[in-house]
């Protein structure tokens, strides 16, 4: 059995590819090659001695896109085949509950099926960086699809969303080639691909941004959250173009709050006394910095500046709570870490300026002692020539 | 009396004092080179990290390692092992949990297990290992 499945698989290309060759040469450096024939997929004979027998009993030739995740799953459902690979094999179950696989299901054939994300042929892992699977490839492999405007508008969907990412800072750090970077499988799922609902959109942020979501949930926002009045995360880090930071938030409150009202003067205030911790954590920095240079030992501030760090890093994730006092006693704690190294670090610098005042007296002395010996020359060779004459 | 000789008194003595400041200004540091380095303040080789027997299995003590934070855990069957104290996420300073065994990251909540790998959350790597020297009941850590 295992030596006629061998005999298929070396014969799989010569068969099929003498005619199909582009497929053929494509299969051959695929995911597929050691493990499905032509036939797994086309039907027909693999071995036949002639194309009227290998398109004879069984061949379904170019497959309909309709059929094609049922297709797949046949091997990709099948646990006993997939466990030697290490794969998954609720693929199908994941998909037929994605818009995608809906749309479908209705027979839409405009919907993303399998092939349109892996290809049809030469179909390469995930972890191959040439896969259209792959992490860095995923915004351009939806884009394909998300990206045409004609198709877009005929479903009533935006085709801004891969641009936007682009732009965002998750699409920025892909660009830079950091592969954990989000991607829009990350948010919306792969196979089981659907944008998340406006209730669910704190838990899919939360899921990397863990801290900013606990401090949300105690926020006053949550209960709006989770009765579908407030977008959660959106609203004011937007979706796709993601907004990292709270000084692009100007004007974020106003679609909900208006200028006169208490919120956006909370909101201002937050912001304020973020800026006024990270300018604060910047100056010591510097400073330690130019101490260090300096040729001081600055072990001690610099581990105080590790823990200011710690605690600037926690002040931004802290604002989701909304709650000012939490936060400007948080920026308090900081701003004593910081006080503390400023003053280890004026004693040094203290003790810097007396070293510099010494060097004067000591270059004075040495002029001195100069000038001193200047006087002894004369001396003795006055001396000398009052004996000599 | 000859006015030349308090004269040549005064230059002589101040000459012998000037250079008495000048040599005594060289040995100042040459015998603080002697000095042993420990109390001059931090240098290279490992670093102090405490004594051994108040460190109970399972425990953990946090250490100035020249300026970085490094982490020194108990085992429970006895050793001990140093990992550095900065998270591979975004830099915050991590702590012991000594409820549940971990090294958590309060910034991110980053996990990280006794063995310093990660266990959940956003770090990338796992925290970077230091050897730990005992001699007697001193740790010692070498980074």
């Amino acid at each position: 059995m295992t030596l006629l499945l061998l005999l298929a698989l070396v014969t799989q290309t010569p068969a099929c590819g003498g005619c199909h060759e582009t497929e053929g040469r494509l299969e051959s450096h695929g995911a597929h090659a050691k493990a499905a024939t032509c036939v797994d997929c086309h039907g027909g004979k693999l071995d036949a001695a002639d194309k009227a027998a290998g398109h004879g009993s069984g061949f379904t030739g170019k497959i309909s896109r309709l059929k094609i995740p049922a297709l797949c799953a046949t091997c990709h459902s099948d646990v006993r085949r997939m466990n030697p690979f290490g794969l998954p094999t609720d693929q199908l179950a994941q998909y037929l509950t994605s818009h995608h696989g809906e749309a479908i299901a209705k027979g839409d054939t405009d919907a993303a099926v399998c092939i349109d994300c892996h290809g049809a042929h030469g179909i390469r892992p995930p972890r191959d960086p040439s896969s259209p699977v792959s992490p860095a490839n995923v915004p351009a492999t939806c884009g394909r699809c998300h990206g045409d405007s004609a198709l877009m508008s005929k479903h009533q969907l935006p085709s801004t969303a891969e641009a936007l990412y682009r732009g965002s800072v998750h699409g920025r750090l892909l660009a830079k080639g950091d592969t954990a970077a989000p991607n829009c499988a990350t948010c919306h799922g792969n196979h089981g691909a659907t944008p998340p609902g406006f209730e669910q959109v704190a838990q899919v942020c939360g899921k990397c941004h863990v801290a900013p979501r606990e401090h949300f949930e105690q926020s006053p926002h949550a209960f709006y959250a989770k009765d579908g009045s407030f977008k959660g995360c959106v609203v004011c880090h937007d979706h796709h173009r993601i907004i990292p930071r709270s000084e692009d938030m100007n004007g974020r409150c106003a679609p909900c709050h208006e200028d006169g009202e208490p919120e956006p003067k909370k909101a201002a205030e937050l912001w304020a006394i973020l800026a006024g911790g990270r300018r604060d954590f910047q100056g010591a920095k510097e400073r330690v910095e130019n101490l260090t240079r300096a040729g001081h030992h600055t072990e001690d501030e610099l581990i105080r500046l590790e823990s200011a760090h710690t605690a600037l890093l926690q002040l931004s994730p802290m604002q989701h709570s909304l709650n000012t006092n939490k936060v400007r006693d948080a920026a308090r704690e900081l701003t004593s870490t910081v006080l503390q190294i400023h003053e280890s670090l004026d004693r040094k610098a203290a003790s810097l300026r007396t070293r510099t005042h010494a060097l004067v007296a000591v270059w004075a002395l040495l002029g001195i002692l100069a000038w001193l010996l200047w006087i002894k020359r004369k001396a003795v060779m006055g001396h000398e020539s009052g004996i000599a004459s | 009396m000859n006015p030349e000789l308090p004269r040549r008194t005064v230059l002589d003595f101040a000459l012998r004092a000037g250079f008495a400041l000048v040599a005594g200004g060289m040995a100042v540091p040459g015998a603080l080179y002697l000095w042993p380095a420990s109390r001059q303040g931090p240098g290279e080789g490992p670093v102090p990290a405490g004594p051994a027997d108040t460190l109970t299995p399972g425990s953990a003590r946090m250490v100035n390692a020249r300026g970085r934070p490094v982490l020194v855990l108990a085992k429970p069957d006895g050793g001990f092992r140093a990992f550095s104290a900065i998270c591979t996420h975004l830099g915050c300073v991590v702590k012991w949990d000594d409820a549940t065994k971990t090294i958590l990251c309060p910034c991110h909540a980053g996990v990280f297990g006794s063995d310093g790998k990660v266990q959940s959350g956003p770090p990338p790597r796992p925290l970077p290992e230091y050897d730990v020297i005992r001699a007697g009941n001193e740790l010692k850590v070498k980074v």
